[in-house]
């Protein structure tokens, strides 16, 4: 079965989700609006003809001169169709609320927390949504394009006597 | 047979300095402290080709029981403060070997999350240059810190400086 | 009458920290264990104490240098990230690397594959206390680098693909001694098996321990053995071929129930079928030029000979070299079999030289994130062999 097989089922089944759908060099790409995407992911798990039982990834793209400034992909794969879809979902720089798709693929939650390091989106109904990558107490978020290179703080800056002690009840 | 035999009752002479130095220079007991892809070089040092135990270096899991600390890799923001707590928990005298380009200067990674250079935090004793350095080059860098350690002194020196 | 639960001592939750320097925890992996007496409830891996910001630094490179930063990435498995990077960008301007170049690649990300799981073994077996191990499989792995380093003059970053091939032919000796290692590895396999597969303090310390189920595992997006040992037969390599992976027989080994010896037992298949590959490879491999620069001369540079006898070749290798390639806008994904899983790059182009947004999906990351799902309900010490039976690598959890 061919992954465009999967791209005419989506299309039948959520027609008003869509915003556009492509095939680009053999890799299916449906933008889709904000909103329905919790609900969409459900569709792309649970049904029959598609079982999307994977999400391999997530992560955002940023492009500082549009209006819809943050795009965000997820990578759905179907492990026993062989299907891959790349959904992409777009938001104003002030709307980075997304839903979490953590209670429906457990995967979501460290790429979440990673975009919110990375990009500063806040995703609604995750468990944990703390830095990932960087410390705690980093300024800023260093994969949006106005975030220079090479900001870093002076080595006197970094607290050597904390270690990230984390109180016990927390985790 | 023991040097003993040779000397029968005669005695031998030398400085206090030179003994200690020369018992120090063999014995450079560096701790199990990897961070990146130079870590990987620095366990091939110790495996079967090239044998760091026949020059007396031998790898402890604490830093308690160490003194060298070979800082193989790029050390970022968030490891600075456990690399100067490690450094912190050794015992003196100590000595530090930054081992490839990442420790030494940033190296290939001058961007936002990485201390450009360990003697940023810790003062360095040795620079091993490459990326990652060959491990002859890590071995060349030993005998660096040997001859080193053998022209030091008992007597109780200025700690060395940090680098700014 | 001697009651021992009179002497039970009760016991109260307590935190444990582990690393992020300790000699188990493979690189600079924090895990905090939250125990009740010897037994986990909790186990929170905590990352990023390498991260190098790689993706945002490969936005400043052009589309070569930025293959410098991938195989600092993975850095155990270097060429292999190499040619993951690679192919999205072949993908992305719509180049097809010739055959002699797709085989060389294949081998070499195959002995990159045999030396990775050599560390993985080593760290492994040196972790439950079998220092013999690590002796054995280091010995192995410097006759393999030493092969990579024959062909392309680094032992464990090589960056040797270029776009549409090599970066230079093959050496005479590369297949000699490829061929004779061929001939004593088989061996060496079964030399480390006998040491571990049987021996019963190995299989106390690894069976049933650590068990994911591949429902489980598949949601938490686990690839690599760490999902073929739950019994999923999922490979990039069967599934979506690339650089001519089609061309060999080999198969691709699963696990029965997930545990710790499984994925163990998988890794030593896997060494075995990568050897398989190699040979085919190196028997088979096809003469020809080792770029396609005939093709595609937009993207593609020159081989050397030419540069140096022609006036186009020297036009296009200057061009080449000054201006870097400039792939059309659009974007690409490929992943490809990594020896921890899959790994993929998504590359944005603006049709700039250099890459608008590089995005690498982990393999690592994703496969340490179900740590705690692994080892709820285990002791504190066998915390280190599930850890070490995952084989993640901090370079590429962090980026």
């Amino acid at each position: 079965m061919d992954v465009m097989f999967a791209l005419t089922v989506i299309k039948e089944s959520k027609p008003k989700a869509i915003v556009s759908a492509d095939n680009i060099k053999g890799d299916v790409h449906i933008q889709i609006k904000k909103e329905d995407l919790l609900e969409f992911a459900l569709f792309l798990k649970t049904d029959s003809r598609l079982e999307f039982d994977m999400l391999s990834d997530l992560f955002a793209v940023d492009y500082p001169k549009r209006a819809e400034r943050i795009e965000v992909i997820y990578n759905f794969y179907s492990i026993k169709n062989n299907f891959r879809v790349f959904i992409k979902v777009r938001s104003k720089t002030d709307e980075t609320e997304y839903p979490s798709l953590t209670p429906v693929y457990n995967s979501a939650n460290w790429f979440e927390r990673e975009a919110y390091d990375m990009f500063g989106l806040k995703f609604k109904d995750h468990p944990d949504l703390k830095r990932i990558l960087n410390p705690d107490d980093w300024d800023g978020h260093p994969l949006l394009k106005d975030y220079p290179l090479r900001k870093r703080p002076e080595p006197e800056e970094i607290k050597m006597d904390d270690p990230g002690y984390i109180d016990i009840e927390k985790i | 047979m023991g040097i003993e035999e040779h000397l029968g009752d005669n005695i031998i002479t030398a400085s206090l300095d030179k003994i200690v130095s020369w018992g120090r220079k063999w014995s450079i007991w560096p701790a199990t402290f990897g961070l990146a892809c130079c870590a990987i070089e620095m366990m091939t040092v110790a495996s079967s080709r090239y044998d760091f135990d026949r020059l007396g270096l031998i790898f402890r899991s604490s830093p308690r029981q160490a003194d060298l600390i070979i800082v193989s890799g790029r050390v970022s923001y968030k490891m600075a403060p456990m690399v100067k707590r490690i450094y912190d928990q050794m015992p003196n005298p100590k000595w530090v070997i930054a081992m490839g380009d990442c420790a030494s200067s940033g190296g290939l990674f001058n961007v936002y999350s990485i201390v450009q250079g360990v003697d940023r935090i810790i003062p360095v004793d040795v620079y091993v240059p490459g990326c990652p350095p060959r491990p002859e080059a890590l071995i060349y860098g030993i005998t660096k810190l040997q001859e080193k350690i053998e022209k030091g002194t008992l007597k109780h020196e200025e700690p060395p400086k940090i680098i700014k | 009458m001697f009651d021992y639960k009179d002497y039970l001592v009760e016991t109260d939750k307590f935190a444990l920290n582990i690393g992020p320097s300790h000699p188990a925890t493979h690189g600079v992996l924090r895990v905090l264990v939250k125990l009740d007496g010897e037994t986990i409830v909790h186990a929170e891996p905590i990352i990023g104490y390498l991260h190098t910001s790689m993706e945002k630094y490969a936005e400043y490179k052009t589309y070569h240098q930025a293959e410098t930063i991938t195989d600092r990435m993975d850095y155990v498995a270097g060429a292999s990230n190499n040619l993951g990077y690679i192919l999205a960008v072949e993908k992305l301007c719509g180049v097809k690397a010739p055959k002699r170049a797709e085989y060389v690649r294949v081998i070499l990300a195959e002995f990159t594959r045999i030396s990775s799981h050599l560390v993985w073994l080593a760290t492994h077996a040196v972790d439950l206390g079998a220092l013999t191990e690590f002796l054995y499989c280091f010995r192995e792995r410097e006759l393999i680098l030493d092969i990579i380093e024959t062909v392309t003059g680094s032992r464990m970053t090589p960056s040797f693909y270029r776009v549409g091939g090599l970066a230079m032919d093959i050496h005479n000796d590369f297949i000699e001694k490829t061929r004779s290692f061929i001939k004593i590895f088989p061996d060496k396999i079964n030399e480390y098996e006998a040491l571990l597969t049987k021996n019963k303090i190995w299989l106390e310390r690894t069976k049933n321990l650590g068990i994911i189920s591949a429902e489980s595992a598949i949601n938490f997006a686990l690839t690599g053995p760490s999902l073929r040992g739950s019994g999923v037969k999922y490979d990039v390599r069967k599934v979506n071929p690339y650089s001519s992976y089609e061309d060999f027989d080999f198969e691709v080994p699963i696990g029965d129930n997930g545990d710790t010896y499984d994925r163990y037992v998988i890794r030593i298949e896997e060494m075995r079928q990568s050897l398989k590959i190699i040979t085919q490879a190196v028997e088979n491999i096809p003469e020809g030029e080792y770029l396609s620069h005939d093709e595609y001369p937009l993207y593609v540079k020159p081989t050397k000979k030419r540069s140096l006898t022609t006036m186009e070749g020297m036009i296009f290798n200057f061009k080449y070299g000054m201006e870097g390639i400039k792939p059309p806008k659009g974007e690409a994904y490929q992943s490809i079999e990594n020896p921890r899983g899959e790994l993929g790059f998504y590359l944005v182009s603006d049709g700039s030289a250099f890459p608008y947004r590089m995005r690498v999906r982990p393999p690592s990351f994703c496969n340490i994130s179900a740590l705690n799902e692994m080892t709820k309900g285990h002791m504190v010490a066998d915390l280190i062999a599930i850890m070490g039976s995952v084989d993640i690598l901090l370079g590429e959890v962090d980026r």
